[in-house]
């Protein structure tokens, strides 16, 4: 499948949720995330940039990620992402109320 | 609030956060490049590139997260429009220079009004200040005697405070020559009414007044302080000598305290006396002004209620013949502004005038602007610029101009409001303090960028139009919306037209008022009278005959100063106002049966030689002379007194009572009217000679009196003879007010003066503008109607016939002005009569004459662009398109 921006299949704020989930393990840059929702996914999710970056601004704004300059495996200059206290705190609730939601959902189109 | 703060923060490093996104997002970029690669694509930097997508979308939906969205447009919009004024520097010059005006205006009218009105007094408690009257028949008596102060200090728990104030003047023994000085007496209790400071030194306390004080104790004035004694810093403590007595410096005043007249002229000493010594009359009579502090937690009608229950009790006790004396409070501040805010008030009316046909001006600039911009309008929609952007984008244009013009009217008001200060309006109070200060700047920039936002409606309206017609359509000349527009530019003329009118005809009637008045014959010759005041000191001049002898041998002084031909003393001169208003009873009056009965009559104590020096001469009888020994009990009485109580008979020979009032005493007994004198408009000018009773100096108090002195010599050389005559008959004498009497009785009208040359002033912008305002709209229809005249004159219309036309248009327009000016101009000409003295009915001719000028001036205005369209080339034109 081509690289299609993928967050107006989503939900708002999951791409949110989902980006704070991939530093969940630890610090990332920009095209690692996008990696790493792509490879999560089965392929499924191709975030695209312009969605990805105002997403970790908006991140940042409000303190749930810190953004730090460092070498990048092949020795390129790329910013790393790393969750805060807050960011964890903020996972955590987001992740409870995500699936919250979704039973929701499902549970009325089961009905 | 991390948030806002980081976004602050964030605002102040854009530049940096931006790079270093755009340098993330080439990192990604790279980064996929060489997985592209590896993944073996051909071209894996334009596919990398692909992928990427619209990376200036990103960086802008990464900003809007950074920063409010809309502060970064308005930054981006106001650098557009100020490029688009840059373009056309005829419209932004004309633009801002008019805004200028409205708001210098404007801004300057304030800040007199601020200063006079608005500004909260200088003393910390103002607000819970009140004055204390004595009430004689519904009618304010400005004073009240020691009895009230003393009872009210026990009547009445609402009232903290109670403190009097009794001025007069005090010669300083200091300097080479003894300076004057304007002495209060007062006590402890007022210096806590008011709660100001010292700036030096020590406020007075109750000790100071005790009988068991050691020495008397005194308070000095800034302006004395820095004069006299020269800013000393150790001034406390030491000893000066005041009218001959000395006193022990216990503080110096910081600049700015006037007490007690908050509004007035600075005082300069302040000495303790309070109301039970044993100086001040025993009597109920009226001795002095009085305040008191409101408690914490009383109000205003809970004070007056107890006032006036200790107003009845004081009355059983001291029974008045003229009617029962009550007592009266007021709030302090407000009391003492009413008197100039009718005026100020119709001045800032006026200013808001001109500041409305300067709006009207703007918005027909804007109209044409917006007109001559149809086409890059329509071409800006065309390319995508969506409705809403557009006219926001006009709107922050209008905003700017009107910004830019409010900055530069301000500057343009520090400018008028020193020519507004400097108008010598000696008696309006605190006057002096007006300048351009922040709530001043705050007021006027928000009025002009409200009238901004108004006005920029207009041209944000045009827009959204011109974001519906197409190209094609914008670029036909004469499209219907220019027309529509330009019927509302005729009309905004019509109203800026009859909006002139009215300041117009208000400055008219002003003016013929001042005419009027300066015809009105005082009834004496005032050219070459000079005036000055004296005040002897009650210690050195106690007695009756003492200030008999001291001012006999002052006239003789005066006289023998060559080139003085009369010379007269008086206790209040001509034409300055002022009440000294007494009942008199005449013989066989019967006795008066109520208030009305009573005859008013005003009482001016003269020297011999007074009535003489105004030029006088009796009508019947004869005047005071030195025959009448001191003690004489004669009278000289007005032809209004024998008009108005004798119906018209020869007073001379009647007996006469004048009833006694505060520190005059009076002998109660009867005079002889021994001459009647012509009248003399003793109050202002412009108020009819009231009935008057001149009585001779020395029968009672006369230690303040006026001199005037008439010569042929210049005022300045004048003076220093007679400060010269002054000195030999005692040369600790202080004196002071030299000047001319004309100029005196004109400084009393100077509420009307400033009025006048304020609303001249305003009216003479208001037609300039109304000018500036016709020319432009006819100069700018004329360009959008060439191709239309051209084409008239091609088809044979003489050019003569075109300026008609154009110039019948302008014509119309001014006639529908007039027609609506006129009928609000006589409106507001009847406002002005009633606030402003000496205008009693307005000659029509002045309503004609203010619009014949007016109409004349404004049709010129549109000659000039009538003409040139006249002198259009058809064929050129024709050509052109």
């Amino acid at each position: 499948m081509g690289l299609t921006n993928a967050t107006s299949d989503l939900l708002p704020g999951t791409l949110e949720l989902l980006v704070l989930k991939s530093l969940a393990a630890g610090p990332r840059h920009g095209y690692a995330i996008v990696e790493h929702l792509r490879v999560a996914s089965g392929d499924l999710l191709n975030v695209g940039e312009s969605a990805l970056y105002p997403a970790l601004q908006r991140l940042l704004l409000n303190g749930w990620v810190k953004g730090q300059w460092g070498l990048s495996d092949n020795n390129r200059r790329a910013r790393y992402y790393t969750l805060t206290a807050a960011g964890r705190r903020q996972l955590d609730s987001e992740r409870k109320e995500f699936t919250r939601m979704v039973s929701m959902v499902h549970r009325i189109l089961e009905a | 609030m991390g948030h806002f703060w980081r976004r602050a923060t964030y605002w102040l490093r854009r530049r940096r956060m931006l790079d270093e996104l755009q340098e993330e997002m080439e990192t990604h970029r790279a980064l996929r490049e060489d997985a592209l690669s590896r993944d073996g694509n051909r071209d894996p930097g334009a596919a990398s590139r692909r992928a990427l997508g619209n990376t200036s979308l990103a960086l802008d939906d990464a900003r809007d997260v950074w920063i409010w969205p809309w502060i970064d447009s308005v930054v981006r919009d106001t650098r557009h429009a100020l490029r688009g004024l840059r373009r056309r520097p005829g419209f932004a010059i004309t633009a801002v220079l008019t805004i200028a005006i409205g708001a210098g205006a404007l801004a300057s009218v304030l800040s007199v009004v601020h200063a006079v009105l608005l500004r909260p007094a200088p003393y910390p408690n103002a607000a819970r200040i009140v004055q204390i009257e004595q009430e004689l028949r519904g009618r304010s008596r400005d004073e009240v005697s020691a009895a009230d102060i003393l009872a009210l200090r026990d009547g009445s728990p609402s009232l903290a405070r109670v403190s009097l104030a009794w001025f007069s003047e005090a010669s300083i023994a200091g300097g080479a020559l003894p300076e004057r000085a304007k002495l209060v007496y007062t006590d402890w209790q007022a210096f806590e009414i008011l709660g100001t400071t010292p700036l030096l030194g020590r406020l007075p306390s109750q000790a100071d007044e005790a009988p068991s004080a050691t020495e008397p104790v005194v308070l000095i004035g800034h302006r004395l302080w820095t004069t006299m004694f020269a800013s000393d810093p150790d001034i406390v403590g030491r000893r000066v000598r005041i009218n001959g007595q000395t006193h022990a410096v216990i503080g110096v005043m910081p600049e700015g305290f006037r007490f007690p007249a908050p509004y007035w002229s600075p005082g300069d000493l302040w000495l303790m006396r309070g109301p039970s010594h044993p100086s001040w009359p025993k009597t109920r009579g009226l001795t002095f002004l009085a305040f008191g502090l409101l408690d914490q937690h009383a109000t205003l009608e809970r004070a007056q209620q107890e006032a006036a229950a200790v107003g009845r009790a004081l009355d059983t006790q001291f029974p008045n013949p003229a009617g029962p004396v009550g007592l009266h409070l007021t709030d302090w501040a407000g009391a003492v502004r009413a008197d100039a805010r009718p005026r100020l008030m119709m001045i800032l009316a006026a200013a808001g005038v001109v500041f409305l046909i300067v709006c009207v001006n703007v918005v027909n600039l804007l109209v044409s602007r917006g007109v001559d911009r149809q086409r890059e309008l329509a071409a800006r929609a065309a390319l995508g610029a969506g409705r809403a952007r557009l006219v926001r984008q006009l709107l922050t244009e209008t905003l700017v101009v009107f910004g830019i013009g409010a900055a530069a009217g301000l500057a343009l008001a520090v400018w008028g409001a020193r020519l507004i200060v400097s108008m010598r309006s000696f008696s309006i109070p605190r006057m002096d303090e007006a300048s351009i200060d922040a709530t001043v700047a705050v007021i006027v920039i928000g009025v002009t960028l409200l009238a901004g936002l108004v006005a920029g409606l207009v041209p944000a309206l045009q827009g959204a139009s011109a974001g519906r017609t197409s190209l094609a359509d914008a670029s036909a000349r004469g499209a219907s919306a220019s027309r529509r527009w330009r019927r509302v530019q005729r009309g905004l003329v019509a109203l800026e037209v009859a909006l002139a009118l009215v300041l117009l005809c208000g400055a008219g009637v002003l003016l013929e008022g001042a005419r009027t008045l300066g015809r009105v014959d005082p009834g004496f010759d005032t050219t070459g009278l000079l005036h000055a005041r004296l005040t002897l000191s009650r210690e050195k001049y106690g007695t009756a005959a003492a200030q008999v002898a001291f001012f006999d041998r002052l006239h003789a002084e005066l006289l023998a100063v060559p080139g003085v031909r009369a010379a007269g003393i008086v206790d209040v001169p001509p034409g300055v106002g002022g009440t000294s208003s007494r009942s008199v009873t005449l013989d066989g009056d019967p006795a008066p049966q109520s208030d009305r009965d009573l005859r008013m009559a005003d009482l001016r104590v003269i020297r011999a030689g007074y009535l003489e020096s105004l030029g006088l001469a009796p009508r019947s009888g004869r005047f005071f002379s030195s025959i009448d020994a001191p003690t004489a009990a004669v009278a000289v009485v007005n032809e209004a007194f024998a008009r108005q109580f004798l119906a018209g008979q020869d007073p001379v020979g009647r007996q006469l009572r004048v009833t006694p009032r505060g520190l005059k005493q009076l002998e109660i007994g009867a005079r002889t009217i021994v001459g009647v004198v012509p009248d003399v408009k003793e109050k202002l000018i412009f108020e009819p000679a009231p009935p008057t009773v001149y009585i001779p100096l020395g029968q009672g108090d006369s230690t303040r009196m006026a001199l005037l002195v008439r010569s042929d010599r210049p005022i300045g050389e004048l003076t220093l003879l007679v400060r010269g005559a002054i000195m030999r008959a005692d040369a600790e004498q202080a004196a002071f007010g030299f000047m001319s009497l004309a100029e005196l009785m004109n400084s009393e009208l100077s509420l009307n003066v400033l009025t006048l040359n304020l609303l001249s002033l305003l009216a003479g912008v208001a037609l300039v503008l109304a000018i500036v305002g016709v020319y432009g709209v006819t100069a700018h229809a004329v360009r959008q109607r060439t191709r239309e005249i051209a084409i008239r004159l091609a088809l044979g219309l003489t050019p003569r016939a075109v300026g008609r036309l154009l110039l019948g248009e302008g014509a119309a327009l001014v006639l529908v002005g007039l027609t609506v000016g006129g009928a609000a101009a006589v409106w507001g000409a009847g406002v002005l009569r009633t606030l402003v003295y000496g205008i009693d009915r307005t000659s029509p001719l002045t309503f004609v004459v203010a619009a014949g000028v007016l109409a004349v001036a404004v049709v010129a205005g549109g000659y000039l662009p009538a003409r040139r369209a006249a002198r259009v080339d058809p064929s050129a034109v024709l050509r052109a398109d």
